[in-house]
């Protein structure tokens, strides 16, 4: 007995033993999984965005000079919040990746910023970003800053989650800003305050557009002011956004400029709702509207587009009332309205517009200007009274659909006859000259005369967009506060596909594949088009009960009125209307208060259907089919148990 | 023994033991919970329809959840039953090794699973009517949440084998699986911190099925992903193994 005893005893450590073993195995195969494969895996997203691009690649390829890329990770930090430590390894992944693709030219060093230690001064002295870990005073990094070889320095203060989508393009873009020598110089002429204002109003200094530091990223940019008279020679592209005012020696230069074949990239606008009450100070220019024309495209100042298929949903009204309305002047451009097979909208999901004007191809023969975004055929052009005071519902009771799709943006190719062919204006006379006769003295002082070369005509390549407010922060990107560090989360393609259109102008494409990616909203499409024709159904019947309500309301201040001057009794008939009037208003009131609902009705029906289909409909099959095998298995049964006693009385 | 036959004598039985769950109602009402709970906590818990995004990212959130009740209930009775009637000696004269009836077994309630899973497509169709969703990044969250189910009831299973009594095997069951979707969070590894190796941290982590899962659900089927599945699943039935095979010794 004993013996046996002593067997299963020593079966039981056995099979302990072989159970510790394994789970050491299962620790040890999965640490190493984690360590040496977190790159090895498949991509399934439609966009691939875990997938290296082949712009990484090439620009990884093309590395001349050694670039070294310090990562500072804290592991408190990991250890504290797991969800780090993740993303830290695939950080450091993709950057081995890199090194390799970069046959050894990147340099990748990990280092963790102690506390108190060397390693954390130079995070700090660096920018780097760092967060509270716990309850003590200590602070955990999780950055990066990589220098190349003469000493510039590029960081990425912290590495955000917002942005984990974009990590791929974050980290090509910097290592692409340090290796670059040389970077095209756009020269900017504007009358938009995007490079940053002081508010007259509080004193406070306005940060330059987001676009701006995106832009220069890639480029250098000088801008020109437009009371100069030439264009500096080292300009490769021009970049024009509502020029207004320009000296009429600039506005030649430009002409010139555009003539020789250099790139341009041109913004218009009837009018920049950004600029807020101010904003009809900074409509368009005669004297460039006349340039355009003679690159091919017409732009009526005075029409904005509007487009029922793609407007953008908005609140208005008072906060006691608010309204939800498609606000036909701001749209939400999608792939099916963009020229697909233009390079400027690689990888672009959406683009949006905000009181968007109208661009038309000139129909005398020039430069062939094709549109890269149009409306759908559901437009029309509004005049441009109907935005200086903005009311959706208004502009959708006057929607009437042309049956025509307005371009928004267009590509201008070929040649082009100068605008100037009596050479170059001289102040006074010419459309151009308007308000900026007080610049000429200025403008007659230095800067190299092109008269000598004056073009006739020449090839233009450009791109013309007819809206500016596209390039402001809050229509197109999410700015968000992490511990004081800004950063940016893109809803809409508006600036990857401005520095597409500027890198295709300029012949460059790099790091177009990447851009854009993740940058995808994916709303609910039918519950969209479901509120749309719910508003459009109840639209009609709304107004009219409010204008009956106005109506009523009125009378009824009437009779009131009529009653205080020195009608102290109202007489019976009065009163009787009164009541009349009062219960009237009750029943609009509440009838309005139905159409509201009714507004929501099949929304939420829908929303009730879904949760039935999804929470009762399956269950409730489930338990049927439950109940029909417990059914037939208890028929088996009664059956067997039958047969079974007719068995035994056959034998007895 | 030739492979043919090994595969033989596991399909049997997992068809018996699947078509075991079927013969009481217990089953259904598993079924009918566990898909009336996914769409309860998509619905008013991820707040699916008033988010108004098309994907199913609060639908996947809550399954590692849901998974922690149901996978050791569909596992506590997979050997803890046969323990107590006595049916683990039937089932042992039969001639069929203990790898094989442990795998089998284990199989019926992954298919079973895997059926509760099935049973949420709705949910698919639903937001594809809504809207237009990455389809293929809805495949992997599925095939993640299955595959993270086979190795919940791997464990399970192992549990169910340790004890003869089900509530026990469930209780146990819950708590595995509990840890080890708790083993990247702070919970355990601020356990682990000050006193073991960084390299033992960093192997509990790597355990996480928290992390694992969600990248699947991202869209992602990581090498990494799927060794861990693989390794937990291998493991644990062969724990369950050597129980089974320690029980019948003794």
């Amino acid at each position: 007995m004993a013996s046996v005893t002593q067997t299963h005893a020593s079966r039981r450590m056995l099979a302990a033993l072989a159970i510790i073993l394994a789970f050491l195995t299962l620790l040890g195969v999965n640490l190493f999984a984690s360590q040496e494969l977190p790159l090895t895996r498949l991509d399934l997203t439609e966009d691939k965005l875990y997938t290296i691009s082949d712009s990484t690649r090439a620009e990884m390829g093309a590395l001349k000079e050694p670039i070294t890329v310090r990562l500072y990770f804290s592991k408190r930090l990991g250890e504290i919040a797991p969800t780090f430590q993740a993303y830290f390894d695939r950080v450091r992944a993709l950057l081995d990746h890199y090194a390799r693709l970069s046959n050894g030219r990147i340099i990748v060093q990990t280092i963790d910023p102690e506390p108190f230690t060397d390693a954390e001064d130079e995070a700090v002295a660096a920018g780097l970003q760092g967060v509270p870990l716990g309850s003590n005073d200590q602070l955990g990094y999780f950055g990066l800053v990589a220098t190349n070889m003469t000493d510039d320095r590029e960081i990425i203060p912290f590495f955000a989650f917002d942005r984990e989508t974009f990590l791929e393009y974050d980290l090509t873009r910097l290592i692409h800003k340090l290796s670059v020598v040389k970077r095209p110089k756009i020269g900017l002429i504007t009358t938009v305050p995007m490079l940053g204002s002081m508010n007259p109003m509080t004193g406070q200094q306005q940060p330059a557009w987001r676009v701006v530091d995106q832009i220069k990223d890639f480029f250098d940019v000088a801008t020109i002011e437009t009371s100069a008279t030439a264009i500096p020679a080292d300009v490769d592209m021009l970049m024009l956004v509502q020029p207004a005012g320009l000296a009429p020696e600039l506005l030649s230069a430009v002409d010139q400029f555009a003539l020789t074949g250099k790139p341009v990239l041109a913004f218009v606008d009837p009018v920049v709702e950004v600029m807020g009450p101010t904003g009809s100070q900074f409509g368009p220019d005669d004297g460039f509207l006349s340039l355009l024309k003679h690159w091919g495209v017409s732009f009526d100042p005075a029409q904005v587009a509007g487009d029922a298929d793609h407007a953008r949903q908005v609140q208005y009204g008072t906060p006691s009332r608010p309204s939800v309305a498609d606000y036909l002047v701001w749209l939400d451009m999608t792939p099916e309205t963009f020229d697909g097979t233009d390079p400027v909208f690689a990888g672009i999901k959406s683009i949006t517009f905000a009181t968007a004007g109208i661009l038309q191809p000139e129909a005398k023969a020039g430069p062939r200007a094709e549109p890269l975004i149009q409306t759908s055929t559901n437009a029309m052009a509004f005049p441009i009274a109907v935005v200086r005071t903005p009311d959706p519902s208004q502009l959708l009771r006057d929607f009437a659909p042309g049956n025509l799709a307005l371009p928004l943006m267009m590509r201008v190719q070929g040649t082009a006859q100068t605008a100037y062919p009596d050479g170059i204006p001289k102040g006074a006379n010419g459309e151009a000259a308007e308000g900026s006769s007080q610049d000429l003295s200025s403008g007659d002082a230095g800067a190299a005369k092109p008269e000598q070369t004056e073009l006739k005509s020449g090839s233009v390549n450009a791109i013309v967009i007819a809206d500016v407010d596209m390039l402001y922060d809050s229509f197109w990107a999410d700015v968000r506060d992490l511990l004081g560090t800004q950063f940016l989360v893109p809803l809409a393609g508006n600036a990857n596909m401005v520095l597409n259109a500027l890198e295709s102008l300029s012949g460059g494409s790099a790091l177009a594949d990447l851009r854009g990616r993740g940058v995808q909203d994916r709303p609910f499409s039918l519950v969209q088009a479901i509120r749309r024709e719910a508003e459009a159904r109840f639209r009609s019947r709304a107004e009219a009960l409010n204008q009956n309500l106005q109506q009523v309301e009125a009378r009824i201040s009437n009779l009131q009125k009529g009653a205080g001057e020195g009608n102290v009794i109202l007489s019976e008939e009065d009163r009787q209307a009164l009541a009349q009037s009062r219960a009237e208003m009750i029943s609009l009131r509440q009838q309005l208060r139905d159409v509201q609902r009714a507004l929501r009705e099949d929304i939420d029906q829908l929303d009730l259907g879904l949760k039935l289909l999804n929470i009762a409909l399956v269950p409730a099959l489930i338990a049927l089919a439950g109940a029909i095998v417990y059914w037939v298995r208890r028929r088996r049964r009664i059956a067997w148990r039958k047969a079974a006693s007719l068995r035994r009385e056959a034998a007895a | 023994m030739t492979g043919g036959r090994y595969v033989h004598n596991v399909l049997a039985i997992a068809r018996r033991e699947l078509k075991g769950y079927f013969t009481t109602p217990i089953a259904y009402v598993f079924l009918a919970i566990f898909v009336a709970l996914a769409g309860v906590f998509t619905f008013y818990v991820g707040q699916f329809f008033d988010r108004g995004v098309a994907d199913l990212e609060p639908f996947f959130q809550y399954h590692l959840w849901l998974y922690l009740l149901l996978v050791p209930a569909i596992a506590m009775r997979l050997w803890a039953e046969d323990w107590r009637s006595g049916t683990i000696e039937l089932l042992m004269t039969l001639p069929v090794s203990t790898a094989e009836a442990v795998i089998g077994k284990w199989l019926a309630g992954w298919a079973f699973l895997g059926l509760a899973l099935l049973g949420t497509l709705p949910i698919w169709i639903t937001v594809n009517i809504l809207g237009e969703p990455d389809n293929r990044v809805i495949a992997a969250g599925y095939l993640g949440s299955f595959l993270i189910a086979g190795g919940f009831l791997a464990i399970g299973a192992a549990m169910s084998a340790a004890s003869r009594n089900q509530v026990i095997g469930f209780v146990l069951g819950a708590l595995v699986c509990f840890l080890f979707v708790m083993s990247g969070t702070n919970l355990v590894l601020g356990s682990l911190q000050g006193w073991a190796p960084e390299v033992l941290t960093a192997a509990v982590a790597s355990l996480s099925a928290l992390t694992h899962f969600s990248n699947m659900t991202r869209g992602l089927i990581g090498a990494a992903d799927l060794i861990y599945v693989a390794s937990l699943i291998v493991f644990w039935l062969f724990v369950n193994a050597v129980i089974i095979e320690l029980g019948r010794a003794e």
